[in-house]
């Protein structure tokens, strides 16, 4: 079968020579194999830029011990890569300088992090939260681990000892914001859950 | 009638503490953090002060603290384990667990207060080597190595006067503890000084095209499990390798021990203590495991009928076994 990718060229000339033909042929290819256009991520990336920013800065401040955890980790830069969503979240755990961004995946580069976690996105919430064991999760291989297995396991250890109790309990003070924001996130982590348990289904159909 | 047992938890961290504490332990194992124990991961274990608190607070729950210093001393470099010693005695641990005999002896010279356990890391199986610890150092306790039956446990507690304790779930050790140097051969870190089996900085996991998890210690693959199958601990001794053209775990499979069902038996036989291993496992884990052992040990005292435990969840490879209780090698 012809692969609906055409062949990568180089140079900016080259690039203008790539027709509209091609980049409908990509796009369709894209669909297929279930990720959105390249734009859609970048937008996704930059609206949850802010949000992010905001939790690594209160990460830092309410929970310097799971910083403290990662010490011996020369680079302690991490990917979470869930699989539902068109971006990755990059974490720089970094207590001098704290830093939490979203990129498209077709923009993550392994080699510039640490260590990259993949799975679905209700499993690396509950492992941020240690609500789930993570060596379970890894057994069961719901998720996957890439690059430095040290600095994965540092990492694991460090945000399960943290108890950060949901994304809410970081940006939110203690009340009745944070449970509301906690339940909107559980609400939408279920329905995640079902889209994920769905197309896994779809996919392993014959 | 059964005499009372204690239900011995696993925490890599004082959250683990707290969840173990929560769950219904009587007594909580932990480790500093560093090579003085044999769960030194990154991340992982406690702090001087995170020590202090964590004694603080399992006292006031009720529930005691036991210190693994249960490494083996460099030769000429014994400063970590002492100072291990003297922090575990000075903070208000309940005991200490030692597997070294160095360590021992200058915790029975230093500290004579300070409560002895022996360690699984001394692979002390032997009525004559127990002995010997007790004689020497005055251990009260001995950690039963996991190669033992239930009838050669019973037996070998008639013939001690120390406590026993026991095993009862996670991890599988079906080697000699202490003497296993497998993983040293590759990293050139010995577990038995460093406190790390397969030490995380050596190990990768690579996916393969067709969905294949290869894990690799050093250069060496290890396992290669293809998509969807359970995984284990990337350790040479659950290796799948190719023996006589067939692939198979020649050691051991990813598997852990789930000994609830001889629970009656290792009872009657005299057991004081049943283990739950796990320090590097996280507090869901050990919320888990903690409650539902300590319902089935309740349940085993009181003499009624035990329910079947399922924790294959939990387990490596999703797998269980009765190890060496029920064993069938020599």
């Amino acid at each position: 079968m012809a692969n609906p990718i055409p062949a990568p060229t180089r140079g900016p000339r080259a690039e203008r020579s790539i027709t509209r033909r091609d980049r409908g042929a990509r796009a369709n290819h894209r669909a297929r194999i279930g990720l959105r256009p390249y734009r859609g991520a970048a937008v996704l990336a930059r609206v949850l830029g802010p949000l992010l920013a905001a939790t690594a800065h209160f990460a830092a401040r309410r929970h310097p011990d799971l910083f403290e955890r990662l010490a011996a980790i020369p680079d302690p830069t991490f990917a979470m890569v869930p699989d539902e969503l068109p971006v990755a979240v990059i974490v720089r755990a970094d207590t001098r300088r704290p830093r939490m961004r979203a990129v498209a995946k077709s923009d993550l580069d392994p080699a510039r992090v640490a260590a990259v976690v993949r799975g679905p996105l209700s499993r690396l919430a509950a492992l941020a939260d240690g609500r789930l064991d993570g060596d379970a999760l890894f057994f069961s291989r719901e998720i996957a681990i890439e690059g430095s297995t040290e600095a994965a396991v540092a990492l694991r250890n460090a945000l399960d000892n943290a108890e950060l109790g949901g994304l809410a309990e970081l940006v939110f003070p203690p009340g009745r914001a944070a449970r509301l924001v906690q339940r909107l996130l559980r609400l939408g982590g279920g329905i995640l859950e079902r889209v994920h348990a769905r197309s896994t289904a779809q996919r392993a159909a014959p | 009638m059964t005499q009372a047992a204690e239900l011995i938890c696993p925490a890599g961290t004082p959250a683990a503490l707290r969840a173990a504490v929560d769950a219904g332990a009587d007594a909580v194992y932990v480790g500093f953090r560093d090579r003085t124990n044999a769960r030194n991961f990154p991340g992982l274990n406690f702090s001087r002060p995170e020590m202090k608190d964590a004694v603080a607070l399992a006292h006031r729950r009720g529930v005691k603290v036991f210190v693994a210093i249960n490494t083996f001393a460099l030769a000429g470099e014994p400063g970590p384990w002492r100072a291990a010693i003297d922090d575990a005695a000075r903070l208000g641990a309940d005991a200490a667990i030692v597997a070294d005999i160095a360590v021992a002896a200058y915790a029975a010279e230093k500290h004579p207060d300070l409560r002895l356990h022996l360690s699984v890391q001394a692979s002390a199986s032997t009525a004559e080597a127990i002995e010997f610890f007790r004689r020497e150092f005055g251990i009260r306790r001995v950690i039963l190595p996991r190669t033992l039956t239930v009838a050669e446990v019973a037996a070998l507690i008639r013939r001690v006067p120390v406590e026993a304790e026991v095993f009862l779930f996670g991890a599988m050790g079906v080697m000699a503890e202490g003497r296993c140097a497998l993983s040293s051969y590759v990293t050139g870190i010995s577990p038995n000084l460093g406190g790390a089996c397969s030490p995380a900085e050596y190990v990768r996991y690579d996916q393969n095209a067709d969905g294949a998890l290869v894990s690799r210690l050093g250069r060496h693959a290890i396992s290669s499990h293809p998509a969807g199958e359970p995984a284990g601990y990337p350790t040479f001794c659950r290796g799948c390798y190719r023996v006589r053209g067939r692939a198979a775990y020649p050691f051991e499979e990813p598997t852990s021990l789930n000994a609830v069902e001889t629970l009656p038996a290792l009872l009657k036989a005299g057991v004081r203590a049943f283990k739950i291993e796990g320090r590097q496992r996280g507090r869901a884990y050990v919320a888990e495991v903690v409650g539902t052992l300590r319902r089935a040990l309740d349940s085993a005292l009181a003499g009624k009928p035990l329910k079947t435990v399922d924790l294959r969840q939990v387990t490596e490879g999703h797998h269980e076994t009765l190890g060496g209780y029920a064993k069938i090698w020599h």
